[in-house]
């Protein structure tokens, strides 16, 4: 049945012309892809925390809870300012530094591990010193989906509603990311 | 022995004709080179050329098309698929049988080929949807739209080129070929009933999820231009109204504007060009694109084939087979079954407007014969009959069936030859018998 086939394709094009094309973006925004129709399943979700995220507001609450699924909360100390504390003012002062932003980190972990368990979700959590941006960038691979803060990463600038380490995650992230 | 100017025209008429149904040059080139070599010989004179056009035929679909192309541009099309999509309510069978009808009723009023390149796309999404093979739906949207066309005289090119030529009214087909229509749908549906209610069965779960989906697309959205999408419908409104009184407008106008003639009449293509006159001035929206969406190659193709088979009247052949028939054919009745199943089977090869074109000269001549006792007001009807249902026979008969099947095609969807054949054949055979029996009735 070549020759249909190829009959079929010639009086298509001649009947449709250009018009099929046309009304295909027409209806582009009506039709759901292949990816999208299936529905996403999110069982583990990745949680960045840090000294401008110590707490999840409300609403945050209400959409970990439809997901319902395994929660990782995070808390990265900047291995860089470590770095360069030690060089600057010394080992031992750089060590208390890190002491200090751990036990910090630990003290915000189980603070909000608490009130995850409140809402009998279920929580793991990490800690580790690296840098945010490469470090999130890479176990993300790992999570279906992301919460990250706008402030995460140092806070907002006056002039932008959007800390620059989250704006470069959400910029980069593969995963389905929720900005918050 | 035939002279040599009438194997000419007949040779040229056959390449032709071959030429286009192969498509390997444009049907529209191959029309128009055909005529022009016609032309050039001088067995088709300047004149007598301009006389074989029928601008009625031509200007009819022109006007249609200006009102169609401009109507689509307000969503009007997507609001229909996606109201009929929620009306099944997650029936597989629902959905078919809803389709159906909406391509046969809009395929009544608008060209084939528009109403199926628009609700093809998503009749494959909500097939998508409901996770079922899409093969039956798209073969119900083909042969409810060949049913539906040809309910009307502006439904299928088909009933364009017999009324315009033999001057029947828009509700003369509506009261003649209406109810055959109607009568042929429900016989289709019935028959896709029986042949595809078990496959198309889901259980109440998922009938329940299809319909969430489906429920969750939004008609509002679909209009892109509310505006635009009121006027189109009240042009359409408008314009099937006056198709309705286009016979008597001068009785209803006198009555309100006395100098009027009572005996006024429209032509189907002058109500046509008003209606597109009305949308282009109402509308705003540029005639630069709207002519240029006009499918002017159909056009063209539609006046190369007058002077073809002007050719073959002006040598004489079409009024030798004339001859032949009433020769051979004694009584109305017979002439309809000739005319009606030889224009069906013949449509469901070739393409059915061609084959109308050369057809609609030989009836003339068989009501221009003085000898004959054939009556050939019903002949019309049985050509209508044969040339739009004929349409369904195979793949190719017809541009909707092409349309569907060349967009399933790009979509991965395949529909052969013979899955074709086996229930277009089976729906032509049932559907030609029904309708003339009709005719049978009506004359």
């Amino acid at each position: 049945m070549g020759y249909y086939s190829s009959l079929l394709n010639r009086k298509f094009k001649d009947v449709v012309g250009q018009r099929y094309d046309e009304i295909m973006k027409d209806y582009k925004e009506f039709f759901i892809s292949e990816e999208e129709y299936l529905e996403t399943e999110i069982n583990r979700i990745l949680f960045p925390l840090d000294i401008s995220v110590k707490r999840i507001p409300e609403s945050m609450y209400d959409l970990l809870e439809l997901y319902n699924g395994e929660i990782t909360l995070v808390y990265i100390t900047d291995s860089y300012i470590c770095s360069v504390i030690e060089e600057v003012l010394g080992r031992d002062t750089a060590e208390n530094y890190c002491t200090v932003k751990e036990s910090m980190g630990e003290e915000i972990l189980n603070d909000v591990t608490r009130n995850l368990e409140n809402k009998e979700l279920i929580v793991k959590k990490r800690m580790f010193s690296g840098n945010k941006w490469d470090d999130i960038e890479r176990i993300s691979e790992e999570f279906d989906m992301v919460a990250i803060s706008k402030d995460y990463g140092g806070g907002r600038a006056d002039d932008n509603e959007i800390s620059p380490v989250a704006q470069r995650l959400v910029q980069l992230l593969k995963v389905n990311t929720v900005l918050f | 022995m035939f002279p040599i100017e009438t194997l000419v025209a007949i040779a040229i008429f056959l390449i032709t004709y071959a030429l286009i149904i192969d498509e390997r040059i444009h049907r529209a080139v191959a029309a128009m080179s055909g005529a022009a070599i016609l032309v050039i010989l001088g067995i088709v004179s300047w004149d007598a050329m301009l006389e074989n056009i029928d601008f009625g035929t031509i200007f009819l679909l022109m006007g249609m098309m200006i009102i169609v192309n401009v109507a689509s541009n307000s969503g009007l099309f997507e609001y229909l698929a996606i109201i009929t999509a929620k009306s099944a309510k997650g029936s597989p069978m629902r959905v078919l049988f809803l389709f159906s009808i909406v391509t046969a009723v809009t395929s009544a009023f608008l060209d084939n080929v528009t109403t199926v390149l628009l609700l093809t796309p998503m009749l494959l999404y909500i097939s998508k949807v409901m996770d079922l093979n899409p093969v039956p739906f798209l073969l119900a949207e083909i042969i409810s739209s060949n049913v539906g066309g040809m309910g009307t005289l502006i439904g299928d090119p088909p009933n364009i080129m017999i009324a315009s030529s033999a001057g029947l009214s828009f509700n003369e087909f509506l009261m003649i070929m209406g109810p055959i229509a109607l009568v042929d749908l429900l016989i289709v549906l019935v028959i896709f009933f029986l042949m595809y209610r078990k496959k198309l069965k889901v259980d109440e779960n998922e009938r329940m999820a299809i319909k969430n989906t489906l429920d969750s697309l939004d008609e509002r959205a679909a209009i892109q231009d509310i505006e635009l999408f009121k006027k189109s419908i009240i042009t359409l409104g408008i314009v099937i109204a006056l198709f309705f009184m286009h016979n008597n407008i001068g009785e209803i106008l006198h009555m309100v504007i006395p100098f009027v003639d009572p005996s006024m009449t429209l032509e189907p293509a002058e109500v046509a060009l008003i209606g597109a006159a009305l949308i282009l001035i109402w509308s705003r929206q540029s005639p630069e694109k709207i002519f240029e969406k006009i499918e002017w190659p159909a056009l063209f193709f539609f006046g190369g084939l007058f002077v073809l088979v002007g050719g073959l009247v002006e040598t004489g052949v079409i009024s030798d087979i004339a001859q032949f028939m009433i020769d051979n054919v004694k009584t109305t009745g017979e002439a309809m079954f000739v005319i009606a199943w030889f224009s069906g089977i013949a449509s469901a090869i070739v393409d059915n407007i061609p084959l109308t074109a050369a057809l609609i000269p030989l009836i003339h001549d068989i009501g221009a014969n003085p000898t004959t006792a054939i009556d050939t007001y019903p002949l019309w009807w049985a050509l209508s009959l044969g040339a739009c249902l004929g349409g369904n026979g195979t793949a190719i008969a017809a541009s909707a069936n092409v349309v569907v099947i060349g967009i399933g095609e790009r979509e991965g969807i395949h529909i052969s030859f013979m899955d074709f054949l086996k229930i277009g054949m089976l729906v032509l055979f049932i559907t030609i018998s029904v309708g003339l029996l009709m005719l049978y009735m009506m004359f």
